[in-house]
């Protein structure tokens, strides 16, 4: 188990930037994600640290050692491929065995270890079958296991689990996360999945356009988010445009069309009075009340109901301030049901909940 | 993530020695003998100059050969196109009981070199050869008919429709394949239907697959030397080439034939691939998606069953007749053979030249084979695997003896050659085993293409993450993975130089280098036997062939048509 580090990475395909002056630093033992839509550079980025990739620009250490220029083959890092890329001539525990034999493991010692492996991911029984007679969850815990075998520096996800139904896709995330706790490996994981990242993560690089935008644990990039582009991505949030006119100590006024905001959330970088900023509300944040009584925790703005969705374990609203802004707000309580489309109401969401950002 | 980039060139060490070393194979087989065809054939003394093509165009002989190899080639295109096209179109078009065994039936044909089924048409179709003997004993004719008439034309064109229209059915089914269904159903949704849904939709959008196989047919007939050969048919540009060959340098006149042979077939490959573009790799893509094949009416079944069906039967007559010839004990003024016997079969292999020319082909063919699959796997792999300056040259090189006759190519060697250490005069051995691996090269390219494209990258990286290195990889992962590709592609390779005719003809000239062609058609001048022995020789072949046939198709199944595209 090494740390991986990054140092100003950026990847160039002729005129194409897919990554962009990356820098990451993965403690040892740290299950990572890299998070982002498709197109963000994150699988380049991991194909770099694979090696199947050079970087045009920066370095990768893994520990101390640069391996910026080693080929693949000499980096010892286990990666699991997104379509698992099981040997379908070779039955299971060839598949597993065979980083092993690479590594010239003697007989006794490979079969021992291959057993282990495949027990660890509860695929011991199949052993002997053939990569297309297993399931695609079979197949991903597999695939796990051949990488997992060879006791790699660092083990490598990209996407594992897109190619799996809901339900095995929960089933398997808590697998990975218990083998990862098990052995204590340096894990980095690439999704486009947010629920994944969230519920799985020690730390998520969120990434867009070849950047890393954000670094942080699942409850820092949720409720404090760098810009739009984070804010955006995981989970649904609103923007509420307007100038920042008054700072008193935690407490800041933005000036709206649709009256004045006050947060008190913690803020990524001090900001002058007179900036253009968006402020942030996640709609489940935001609670539909009949009067405006006056609270010093929050702020309450008026709107139209224009749209009620039923979910199940909760209701959408869509709702449309003066200004014609439309906001999301979700409900989690559907028995008792407060407005009808058309109803005036009044929004209430407390001030600590209101994060500023860049207006971009 | 879904796209993948690469980097824009992946060159090694290993690589470029590779790519120097196919640089100088083909620059040594493939584009030196040409260009010194070229060169002899446009200098005279130093000079530039078009004095032979002058000489020959005004030759009436020369003039005669052109013409009649022209209506040799447009004939046989026609005739494969009449018996291919409605064949094809129902076997795309309609599902029906039988279907898979019908197209296989349609391929039967490819499994003898025509010149083969020639001997065995002359035995049938001679004066008194076994049909008019039949005619004249019913009392339908009272003469003989002159069946080959015009001097043996009508005999070479009936011959080369009969072996080629495979090929042509292949690259139509191809063609029609690619069709998108959805298209026709529009036009039909506008109100077009039958005959002027096909002219005006379904014709426009099968034509490149149409012209592909027109051009290798057109190719084909136009350069054959076994049939006419046979026929005595000599007035024939390719049978003038042959009578040329022992004499380049003393008739420079040879050198302006093969050049016109080799313009033509570079014009005509280059029009099919501007105008209908190079989608050479491309497997069905979409065919598969949306069947487009409908159930066919009772009626209509019974009309493709009798329409292959008579096809497949005429087309089996030359088989037959070589079959009847192999093993009859005497075949004169006789519908059937009088007495049988197997004896012939014994003798070919006691008899000092058939047995040598078995063993010489063996060897050749071995050896031939041994190169194709080393270089085959390796350009096909860089091909898919890498990005290289010059690949599209490489791609195109390969590729080009698919169209290239082989009475161009070894006309060439014995030119160009000629003093050097390849002299066919010394020994004919390397430069057949050359011009095997030259000519059989693409198939085995193709195979290993197909294997290669369709096994995922991702299995060759996931080896390589586990510490194994390239050729570990290549080794442990991606051979295995397309070997029966590599099987199949070798077979076919192997089996075609076995039967490798026009190379062979022209290139072994001393009795004792004497491959299985060249040996059966030296057969063919011997009056005694010659004709039944020759006949159990064709057998022999015609049995490799079609097994080797079987099983490539076995293997490739569908993309088996792509082997023969142009």
């Amino acid at each position: 188990m090494v740390s991986v580090t990054l140092e100003q990475v950026t990847k160039e395909f002729g005129e194409v930037q897919a990554v962009r002056n990356v820098s990451l630093d993965i403690q040892k033992g740290e299950l990572f994600f890299m998070l982002g839509p498709s197109g963000c550079g994150k699988t380049t980025l991991l194909r770099m640290i694979a090696g199947f990739y050079l970087p045009t620009m920066g370095r990768i250490l893994f520990a101390d050692r640069d391996i910026s220029r080693t080929p693949p083959h000499k980096r010892n890092s286990g990666m699991v491929f997104q379509n698992y890329a099981l040997w379908p001539h070779m039955t299971v525990s060839e598949n597993v065995a065979y980083g092993l034999s690479v590594r010239k493991v003697s007989g006794s010692e490979r079969k021992r270890r291959v057993d282990e492996a495949l027990d660890m991911v509860r695929m011991k029984r199949y052993s002997e079958r053939s990569p297309n007679q297993l399931s695609g969850g079979q197949q991903q815990r597999v695939a796990l296991a051949r990488a997992l075998v060879i006791n790699p520096d660092v083990v490598l996800l990209d996407e594992p689990l897109s190619n799996l139904d809901a339900r095995l896709r929960l089933e398997m995330r808590d697998e990975i996360r218990r083998i990862h706790d098990e052995i204590g490996a340096t894990m980095i994981y690439v999704t486009h999945d947010q629920k994944e990242a969230l519920s799985m993560a020690d730390r998520i690089a969120i990434m867009g356009m070849g950047e890393v935008r954000q670094i942080g644990d699942a409850r820092m990039v949720y409720n404090q988010p760098a810009d739009r582009f984070v804010a955006n991505f995981i989970g649904e949030t609103n923007f509420i445009d307007g100038t920042l006119t008054e700072q008193v100590s935690s407490e800041k006024s933005i000036e709206t069309d649709v009256g004045v905001l006050r947060s008190t959330a913690p803020e990524s970088k001090p900001r002058t009075t007179g900036d253009e900023v968006s402020c942030s509300i996640r709609p489940e944040e935001i609670q539909i009340v009949d009067d405006s009584i006056e609270d010093p925790n929050s702020n309450c703005i008026q709107a139209h109901v224009t749209q009620i969705m039923y979910l199940g374990e909760h209701e959408q609203y869509t709702v449309i301030l003066s200004d014609g802004t439309l906001i999301k707000v979700v409900e989690y309580s559907p028995e008792s049901r407060r407005a009808q489309v058309g109803d005036e109401v009044s929004l209430r969401f407390p001030t600590s909940r209101v994060v500023i950002l860049d207006r971009e | 993530m879904f796209s993948r980039w690469f980097d824009t060139s992946d060159l090694s060490p290993g690589l470029v020695a590779f790519l120097a070393l196919l640089a100088i194979f083909f620059g040594a087989f493939l584009v030196y003998p040409l260009l010194y065809v070229f060169l002899n054939a446009f200098y005279q003394d130093g000079q530039f100059s078009t004095t032979f093509f002058g000489l020959m165009l005004q030759n009436p002989v020369q003039q005669r050969a052109l013409i009649n190899s022209f209506e040799l080639g447009i004939a046989a295109t026609i005739a494969t196109t009449i018996i291919s096209l409605p064949i094809a179109y129902a076997l795309v078009r309609f599902d029906f009981p039988g279907k898979g065994i019908l197209g296989g039936l349609m391929l039967i044909p490819m499994v003898m070199p025509p010149f083969v089924g020639a001997i065995g048409m002359r035995q049938m179709f001679a004066r008194f050869g076994s049909v008019n003997l039949l005619l004249l004993d019913t009392g339908i004719i009272e003469t003989p008919i002159d069946w080959f008439g015009g001097g043996g034309f009508l005999g070479v064109v009936v011959l080369e429709a009969l072996h080629l229209y495979p090929l042509m059915y292949l690259n139509i089914a191809a063609g029609l394949a690619n069709v998108d269904p959805s298209l026709e159903e529009s036009a039909r949704n506008v109100g077009a239907s039958g005959f002027r849904l096909f002219r005006t939709v379904t014709f426009p959008l099968m034509l490149p697959g149409y012209f592909a196989g027109a051009i290798i047919v057109f190719i084909w007939a136009f350069t054959d030397l076994g049939t006419p050969l046979i026929f005595e048919y000599r007035e024939v540009v390719s049978v003038q080439i042959f009578n040329m060959v022992t004499d380049v340098h003393e008739n420079p006149i040879g050198f302006a034939l093969v050049v016109l042979v080799l313009l033509l077939t570079l014009i005509l490959v280059y029009l099919s691939k501007k105008f209908f573009g190079g989608r050479r790799y491309e497997m069905i893509a979409r065919g598969h998606v949306v069947s487009a094949a409908r159930k066919a009416t009772r009626g209509q079944t019974a009309l493709i069953y009798f329409a292959l069906l008579s096809v497949t039967a005429i087309a089996l007559i030359p088989h037959a007749s070589v079959v009847l010839t192999s093993i009859s004990d005497r075949w004169f003024m006789t519908v059937l053979p009088s007495e049988y016997t197997g004896a012939y079969y014994s003798q070919i292999f006691d008899h000092d030249l058939t047995l040598l020319s078995i063993k010489n082909s063996l060897f050749l063919s071995v050896l031939s084979t041994i190169i194709d699959v080393v270089l085959g796997v390796m350009i096909a792999y860089v091909l898919t695997r890498r990005r290289f300056p010059f690949k599209d040259m490489l791609d195109a090189l390969t590729m080009l003896p698919l169209a290239l006759p082989g009475l161009v190519l070894a006309f060439g060697y014995v030119a160009g050659f000629s003093g050097t250490w390849f002299d066919v005069r010394e020994s004919p051995v390397p430069l057949l085993i050359i011009a095997y691996a030259v000519r059989r090269l693409p198939y085995m390219v193709r195979a290993a293409y197909a294997g290669f494209q369709q096994t995922s990258i991702a299995l060759e990286e996931a080896s390589m993450n586990l510490g194994a290195g390239p050729f570990r990889t290549l080794w442990k992962i991606t051979l295995p993975l397309v070997v029966a590709n590599l099987v199949a592609g070798a077979i076919l390779s192997f089996s075609f130089a076995m039967l490798e005719v026009s190379d062979s003809l022209i290139l072994a000239v001393k009795e004792q280098y004497y491959p299985i062609t060249k040996a059966i058609y030296a057969l063919m001048g011997r009056i005694a036997d010659g004709p039944y022995m020759a006949s159990a020789m064709g057998m022999l072949g015609m049995a490799l062939l079609a097994g080797s046939l079987i099983f490539t198709g076995k293997v490739l199944g569908k993309k088996m048509g792509e082997l023969f595209k142009v």
